[in-house]
């Protein structure tokens, strides 16, 4: 019984997975996956493996904060998309 | 940027000595298929600001005002420019009344446009000598019709 049920409802959980994936590669606007912008944590971190020898900073506005206290200018490094492959 | 330029000792000094440095990936789900250069694109000159790609540097004051951007990958030497570029406009302006800054400012840009070392670079100067924005007011497609062309 039970694995009658499972082989009802397996093809149509496989086809929603297939279609959500299509979505958010695509950008669907259906989808949820609005652009979003990362680490809004404001926390001090490393840029995952690039460049350690310079500190970066998640949030913007904590950067200025700093800035301001520092007497020192904001540099703020603006980038789109999954940088695994090359790019800057 | 990642290997190259903020791996060179002299911009990790001036970075760490007059700047905080902050990052934002704007759409990091966005896949580069075919790799980031694919074939039917062309880069505008060379790796000086001109390969605009997927990165825009802005440079701000501490009040938020930018002082500088420019789009696409910058290499050492000219990263170093526009880093001294930011920081020499900064210092004109904070010498500045208020009321002179946005002209001091636009003519700082204007002025920087005819020098500028490739296309680009000209043209991103020009650009931003319309108005001086907030860090708020500026966004990853300001620089879009450079052929910044990933979004």
């Amino acid at each position: 019984m039970a694995i009658r049920r499972l082989s009802q409802i397996l093809p149509l959980v496989l086809l929603t997975g297939l279609a959500v994936s299509s979505a958010q590669e695509a950008g669907h606007p259906l989808c949820s996956c609005k652009p979003r912008e990362v680490g809004a944590s404001g926390s001090r971190v490393n840029w995952d493996g690039y460049a350690k020898s310079i500190k970066w900073h998640y949030s913007i506005d904590e950067a200025l904060r700093i800035a301001r206290a520092e007497g020192k200018l904001v540099f703020w490094q603006q980038i789109v998309g999954d940088l695994d492959k090359e790019g800057c | 940027m990642r290997t190259v330029a903020f791996s060179e000792a002299g911009i990790v000094k001036l970075l760490g000595d007059k700047f905080v440095c902050a990052w934002v990936n704007r759409r990091p789900e966005l896949k580069f298929k075919d790799g980031l250069y694919s074939k039917d694109w062309h880069p505008r000159g060379l790796p000086n600001g001109s390969a605009v790609t997927n990165i825009t540097s802005v440079f701000a004051a501490p009040d938020g005002t930018v002082i500088h951007a420019l789009p696409g990958y910058l290499d050492v030497a000219g990263f170093k420019r526009h880093l001294e570029f930011a920081l020499k406009l900064q210092a004109q302006l904070q010498e500045a009344a208020v009321k002179d800054r946005a002209k001091i400012y636009a003519e700082a840009h204007s002025a920087a446009a005819k020098i500028a070392k490739d296309v680009n670079e000209g043209e991103a100067h020009t650009l931003l000598t319309a108005k001086m924005m907030r860090v708020g007011e500026f966004k990853f497609g300001f620089f879009d019709g450079l052929g910044n062309i990933f979004r």
